[in-house]
């Protein structure tokens, strides 16, 4: 498996939300591939900072955009 | 909250389907009310959020110097909005409101999607906060 074959994997094994066979492929991947072991370090913690936003108001304001995103999804 | 959250789901989705002659995939129609539902109670609760301290209010894991605490927040706020608007409401949905990949309903597409999706999503956003804590 390449790297570009598995790097969309590396911030959901971060967040353990890979299933079991995604989460082999990328540690088999990972235990022999330094560059993606950087990458993991890299872009891990994404989710922590996301979460640090609970109790600002901010997203008050962009609720409606993520609104009509979903609604426009259901739409096509 | 939740239970008046579910009642009024639930209330909203009878008097709807009523009305609507097609098919539907109800679960996912269901997700979408109800998402809809708690974002107008999150929009409402803006009006308050001014309020200080409660019982509820999380306390920290760890001191955090205030000013940096600002300064991330600030960060991650624009980075979340310089994302495509298609990552930012996967990023907001799944990392933030905390629904799993039901998202992938709410947005009309497979889970194997919304997870390649939120993956995306979330490097886009790491790169984009790099740059900004560099000080771009």
């Amino acid at each position: 498996m390449k790297c570009k074959d598995i790097r969309w994997m590396l911030s959901l094994y971060d967040s353990g939300e890979l299933s079991l066979e995604e989460q082999e492929i990328a540690e088999t991947h990972l235990a022999s591939c330094e560059k993606c072991r950087q990458e993991l370090a890299r872009i891990s913690g994404v989710p922590e900072l996301i979460q640090s936003l609970h109790g600002d108001t901010w997203w008050a304001d962009v609720s409606s955009s993520v609104r009509e995103q979903i609604n426009a999804s259901v739409r096509e | 909250m939740a239970r008046d959250l579910t009642q009024d789901t639930f209330l909203e989705a009878y008097q709807r389907i009523l009305n609507t002659q097609c098919e539907i995939k109800l679960k996912s129609w269901l997700y979408r009310i109800a998402t809809n539902n708690a974002i107008d109670v999150l929009r409402r609760r803006k009006l308050v959020s001014w309020l200080p301290w409660t019982a509820e209010t999380p306390i920290p894991k760890e001191p955090r110097n205030l000013e940096d605490d600002i300064s991330q927040r600030e960060s991650v706020r624009d980075a979340l909005n310089r994302l495509p608007e298609k990552y930012r409401a996967i990023l907001l949905l799944h990392d933030y409101q905390g629904f799993s990949y039901e998202i992938g309903e709410m947005l009309n597409i497979s889970i194997d999607a919304a997870k390649k999706r939120l993956a995306r999503g979330r490097e886009m956003f790491r790169n984009v906060y790099e740059r900004l804590e560099g000080g771009e």
